[in-house]
């Protein structure tokens, strides 16, 4: 007949009681034959398993460590990276946003101008005598962006277009 | 980068006859079959990128990837023996006196024959505790289980070790 205790016998035996529980349950078992046997028989059972002897071959444990010293090293190529899961789920999210990112920044932008047909340029004549005085800016204006208006004043401070 | 040759020679010489026996008795004999899984083991130790490894972190996963292959292995020989019956296993002893050959093999096969009656969990957790001689607190760590979950396998499987053994006792008596 087992003791309710037999549990703390194994645990005595293994030694993972705390001190307290040591002192009470080496009190327990000096007392209870049911747990002096419980010992015995967990005892002898290590001693059983422990017996368990297994031989390797001394020449055949070197040769196994030389072939793993041989062969052990992978190439470059073969090197796989480790990376931990919330890295590269990071890793990731940040690739997917950075996609999304700059295919909105393509829908927005505008559309890039069309291309406009070549200018003729316009020929400018020759300034005549009259105009020579006046500086005739025409020439310069290309009709592209903006207007230019000759002006001069004249000599009772008014402005003469 | 792979550790250092020196290192690892070191490691394999403290462990691969621990490994080994370990591998042996969780699968229930076959030496060559534990002798290959162990290389493998070591193998891959020796591959594994992580220099900051300790040599007591190293211990703790050799175990725990030998364990994972052993029990891969047993699945497969599981299936197999399903069509091709049971196979017969052999043992490297070297001992010259045939009686006491016979006597070792006979304890062995007893010894062998009670732990391959336990659930494989706590057949692992009873021989890392009871030949590797290791705490409660790393055979959770190898086995990847809680430390609660350690007590209770180990104190079952010493009452189911038990109550066999003493059946043999009996039986041998009668």
């Amino acid at each position: 007949m087992d003791c309710h205790l037999t549990e703390k016998i194994s645990l005595l035996i293994d030694g993972e009681l705390g001190e307290e529980e040591v002192k009470e349950t080496t009190a327990h078992l000096s007392a209870c034959d049911a747990c002096q046997r419980a010992r015995d028989d967990f005892l002898l059972l290590r001693r059983e398993i422990n017996s368990y002897a297994s031989e390797p071959d001394m020449l055949a444990q070197r040769r196994i460590l030389r072939r793993i010293l041989v062969s052990g090293k992978p190439t470059l190529w073969r090197r796989s990276i480790r990376l931990p899961v919330p890295a590269f789920a990071l890793l990731l999210f940040a690739v997917v946003a950075l996609g999304a990112w700059l295919m909105l920044l393509r829908q927005t932008a505008p559309a890039p101008a069309e291309a406009k047909p070549e200018k003729v340029l316009r020929e400018t004549p020759a300034p005549t005598q009259g105009a020579q005085d006046k500086l005739d800016l025409a020439r310069f204006d290309r009709g592209e962006r903006a207007a230019i208006y000759k002006v001069r004043r004249t000599s009772q401070g008014g402005v003469e277009q | 980068m792979a550790r250092d040759n020196e290192e690892f020679t070191m490691i394999f010489n403290l462990h691969y006859k621990g490994l080994c026996r370990f591998l042996e008795c969780l699968m229930g004999a076959s030496s060559d079959v534990a002798r290959e899984l162990a290389q493998e083991s070591f193998l891959r130790l020796y591959r594994l990128e992580m220099d900051e490894l300790s040599s007591t972190e190293a211990r703790f996963w050799l175990y725990r990837v030998a364990r994972n292959l052993a029990l891969n292995e047993l699945s497969r020989r599981q299936t197999r023996s399903r069509h091709s019956g049971t196979a017969t296993e052999s043992f490297s002893l070297k001992t010259p006196n045939p009686e006491e050959t016979l006597e070792r093999e006979e304890r062995r096969q007893i010894v062998l024959g009670m732990l391959k009656s336990l659930p494989e969990q706590q057949r692992a957790a009873l021989l890392l505790r009871e030949q590797e001689e290791m705490s409660y607190r790393e055979i959770a760590h190898v086995l990847k289980i809680s430390e609660s979950k350690v007590k209770v396998d180990i104190f079952r499987a010493r009452g189911a070790l038990r109550s066999l053994w003493n059946e043999v006792a009996s039986r041998n008596t009668n």
